[in-house]
């Protein structure tokens, strides 16, 4: 009797002890850094659209030259055209990233300043580019972009456009 | 104009003296096995409000009583009360009587200090209130009072932040919503406002009460969220020598993944304590030394600390007594760990980053108790000292910082005797007053000063047989530098309804509240990618506090449960609202508009065979109500569970489990992505003694669990100790 309720007492105790051990280890591929959002897509997308891409840069370029370097040496995610809302992410490593936008190629175009039809503002705030921080090991959310295509295209407040009206970039990640 | 003067003074006292006993009870209360005398014991004569308390001798004295028949009951921690009736005759009778008490730690009707600044039993205070005694830390071989914590029920410790029913989250080490008192004195750091654990003693402690609601309308600023009083030992009367060490070691993590250094994780600390009377002189003295490796990368340490008492009596009721407590330490700092799969190592960046700290206080007290009339005077002045600097390399700081904070105060408290006044019931009163002084020096906080000083005042009476008021009122003012002072007026009411001999209702409400601390109006620092930012602008914090409840006292069974509510406004929480150019999170302190925690607290303690049970469960439900939509306040877990059950087969032999279970804590205020667990620690552990050595083994997280507590913290692996005591 007495046996028997010592090993009720402990039964508890016997129960939690059934080899688990709380946090594990996860597959690295499984630990994210970066970003993500939604781009929203207002209006009718133009019928002669060719690609689309959300583009993100760490610093804002100072000059055109360095914005040229910068854009084809960023990474891009490709948006299927016509959507009405695309969801993203971003895997970057920590750190501060000045600008997100997403940019139009049409038929017979270039990639240029007038290729951006939508960027990331904080708050709102479209006088000034939001900012987007990534910590170690974890998804910054919520970094959405509208595009509404009947105001474009979209002045990037900072960014230099003088001498800077095509840009020749990249199609490809 | 004199005699209308005098006339008035011996109208007023004798108002309140107007008692016409004249019959006495003395006698001797001593410790049935060891036959020693025992000194504090609580003396009743049942239904008078008549009492007293032992001396050193263990000797009590109660005069002023009628002719009739009374009960007289005895009490002590640790021991079971006594009852004996006795009849007095005339009134000139003198009957003496003595009594022998008989150890049972755990369920023993408790006498304590805490709840309403005297002696009352733990049945009749308004408050629920945790008593534990010193085998809370030594049964476990722990060796630093904030570790010893974690046991107590309704307690959780976030690093080292305690929070009581879940008052407190996380704040950096800036501040704490709960009160630590040694021997009923106040013990935080004049700039961080924190508990400095590190100078708290682990050995010579007779008892911990934890009170666990708002007290500030007996205690002010810093009582907001309950009260935890470590109480010291009094000298013993035979000299005694006491030598503990303790040698532990850290397993690797469970995942080879996470095993990050081929060294042995190890600790070790050796405590030495003498104590004896000299004479009438009563001293308690203690050394110990503390060294960790850590579990984790750069977390090691080092500390020394001492803790001394001399009781000097001055007559048959008066003693003074001079006491310090003191602490070194040198410690790695752990802020985060580096990666999810590198839990236990740090950034590279901040590896070498090192705390150097002292601290220290020394207190000088005089207490003055008629044990004829229960009256007790107590005069304290007290100061401490803080200082601490680091090695941290950073742009704000470029390398290095410190901080120095005194903090000088005094205390004055007056127990009444029982009077009676205005043809009501007995009453017995308590007023005092404080005072305080403090000066920081910082890199880091830059120069202040504060000051403040309280009165305050408490009325307990019988109003109708077995139904007790209790009603306090303090008045507090403060002052931080020439710009900020605040003034607060904290009411509280209480209700004990005894509902029978070991049964008691209790119903009471208050106000809490807090100042902001130097450090959460002047921090400006950055430390592994959180850049902590000043806000001068910061108001105290305040709350009200609710609490229905009752207890039962049986001969083997003890049962408590509260219903609990606290209404907080302006509740100060570290922010982080932001980031700067360099990507480091900024964090401010901020007063959150409303916030709400409520609850349901249910603890029992039972002896059945050789079994002893100890179970404490709390649930809270904590919201931010700042905006419409509530959220929960960070770092609060729902649930928490503790338990422990121990079987002794044979004298001198017990072995012990000790569970507990927190669950997930559904917010955080970084890195919310992270994965978090409920926790579930179980630890073992069995003691034996011969003769007079005691050899102790526990295992610590006997289950290998992880989770974290704090985000990026992670607990320790499975760990063993083992602890030899000698007493001679």
């Amino acid at each position: 009797m007495r046996i028997h309720l010592a090993l009720i007492l402990l039964l508890p105790f016997l129960v939690v002890g059934c080899n688990e051990h709380g946090l594990s280890p996860v597959a690295p591929s499984k630990l994210t850094t970066g970003f993500s959002g939604t781009v929203t897509f207002l209006g009718e997308w133009p019928r002669d659209a060719k690609e689309c891409w959300i583009v993100v840069l760490k610093d804002m370029p100072k000059t055109p030259s360095e914005a040229a370097v910068a854009i084809l040496q960023a990474p891009k995610d490709s948006i299927p055209l016509f959507s009405t809302s695309y969801p993203y992410f971003f895997s970057v490593p920590p750190g501060r990233y000045e600008i997100v936008f997403v940019a139009l190629l049409r038929q017979g175009q270039f990639w240029g300043l007038n290729s951006v039809v939508g960027v990331y503002f904080e708050d709102g705030d479209s006088t000034r580019t939001g900012n987007v921080f990534v910590l170690n090991e974890c998804v910054t959310r919520d970094i959405n972009i509208t595009v509404d295509f009947a105001h474009i295209p979209v002045v990037i407040p900072g960014l230099p456009t003088k001498g800077f009206k095509k840009w020749t970039g990249v199609t490809e990640q | 104009m004199k005699n209308a003067l005098r006339l008035t003074y011996f109208m007023v006292f004798s108002l309140f003296y107007a008692i016409s006993y004249s019959a006495t009870i003395k006698g001797v209360v001593v410790d049935r096995k060891k036959g020693d005398p025992l000194q504090g014991a609580n003396v009743v004569v049942d239904g008078t409000k008549r009492g007293t308390f032992t001396n050193i001798d263990g000797a009590f004295s109660i005069e002023g009583l009628d002719p009739g028949v009374y009960r007289v009951v005895v009490s002590m921690i640790g021991y079971e009360k006594v009852e004996r009736d006795i009849t007095l005759v005339s009134a000139t009778d003198v009957v003496s009587l003595n009594f022998a008490l008989k150890e049972k730690p755990i369920l023993a009707e408790q006498v304590v200090v805490t709840a309403s600044r005297r002696e009352e039993s733990i049945l009749n205070s308004p408050v629920s209130i945790g008593i534990y005694d010193l085998s809370l830390a030594q049964d476990r071989n722990i060796v630093s009072m904030d570790k010893a914590m974690n046991y107590a029920g309704g307690v959780i410790m976030n690093r080292e932040q305690v929070s009581i029913r879940n008052s407190s989250g996380y704040a950096y080490g800036a501040g704490s919503r709960v009160l630590l008192l040694i021997d009923g004195i106040p013990l935080l750091a004049g700039d961080s406002g924190e508990i400095k654990w590190d100078a708290v003693p682990t050995s010579n402690v007779k008892r911990i009460e934890v009170v666990k609601q708002a007290g500030s309308a007996l205690y002010g600023s810093n009582a907001l969220g309950g009260v935890i009083n470590v109480i010291t030992d009094d000298p013993r009367g035979k000299p005694s020598t006491s030598v503990s060490t303790r040698i532990g070691w850290y397993e690797k993590p469970y995942y080879r993944e996470w095993q990050w250094t081929k060294k042995t994780l190890y600790s070790q600390s050796l405590e030495i304590s003498h104590s004896r009377r000299i004479g009438k002189l009563g001293l308690i003295f203690n050394i110990d030394e503390k060294t960790n490796t850590g579990y984790r990368q750069n977390d090691d340490f080092k500390r020394l600390h001492s803790f001394a008492k001399l009781n000097l009596p001055l007559t048959d009721i008066k003693t003074l007594t001079f006491g310090y407590n003191m602490g070194y330490e040198d410690h790695g700092h752990f802020a985060m760990w580096k990666s999810f799969n590198s839990p236990f190592e740090r950034d590279s960046a901040g590896i070498g980053n090192r705390v150097w700290s002292f601290k220290g206080n020394a207190y000088i007290a005089y207490d003055r108790k008629n044990l004829a009339k229960s009256s007790l005077t107590s005069l304290k002045i007290n100061t401490f000292y803080s200082k601490w600097n680091d090695n941290f390399s950073d742009e704000v700081r470029n390398s290095g910082n410190w901080s120095r904070s005194t903090n000088n105060a005094f205390y004055a408290q007056h127990n009444f005797a029982p009077v009676k006044i205005f043809g009501l019931n007995e009453n017995t009163f308590t007023v005092g007053i404080d005072a305080y002084y403090s000066t920081v020096a910082s890199k880091m906080f830059h120069n202040h000063w504060g000051a403040g000083g309280a009165i305050y005042g408490q009325d307990e009476q019988e109003l109708i047989k077995n139904l007790n008021l209790n009603f306090g009122l303090r008045f507090d003012l403060h002052r931080v530098d020439s710009a900020s002072t605040w003034t607060r007026l904290n009411p509280k009411l209480g209700l004990v309804y005894k509902l029978r001999e070991k049964v008691s209702l209790r119903v009471s409400g208050g106000s809490g509240y807090r100042v902001p601390t130097i450090a959460e109006l002047f921090t400006k620092t950055i430390t592994s990618g959180l850049k902590i930012e000043p806000n001068p602008h910061l108001n105290p914090e305040s709350a009200w506090s609710y609490e229905f409840g009752g207890s039962y006292f049986g001969t083997n069974l003890y049962f408590n449960i509260s219903l609990f509510q606290n209404e907080y406004k302006d509740m100060i929480e570290a922010n982080p609202d932001s980031f700067d150019d360099n990507g480091n999170v900024i964090v401010r302190f901020k007063n959150y508009t409303r916030a709400r925690i409520r609850g349901v607290e249910l603890e029992t303690k039972f002896d059945l065979w050789r079994f002893t049970f100890n179970a404490d469960y709390t649930y809270t439900n904590s919201e931010d109500r700042t905006l419409n939509i509530a959220k929960p306040l960070p770092y609060r877990p729902d649930h928490i569970v503790k338990t422990s059950v121990t079987f002794e087969p044979i004298t001198d032999l017990s072995l012990s489990a000790d569970y507990i279970y927190k669950s997930r804590v559904k917010r955080v205020l970084l890195y919310s992505d992270d994965p978090r667990v409920d926790a579930h620690i179980l630890d073992l552990r069995g003691s034996y003694k011969i003769s007079r050595m005691t050899l102790t083994l526990v295992c610590f997280n006997v289950l290998d669990y992880y989770y974290v507590n704090i985000e990026r913290n992670i607990n320790a692996p499975r760990n063993w100790s083992i602890g030899a005591s000698f007493e001679f």
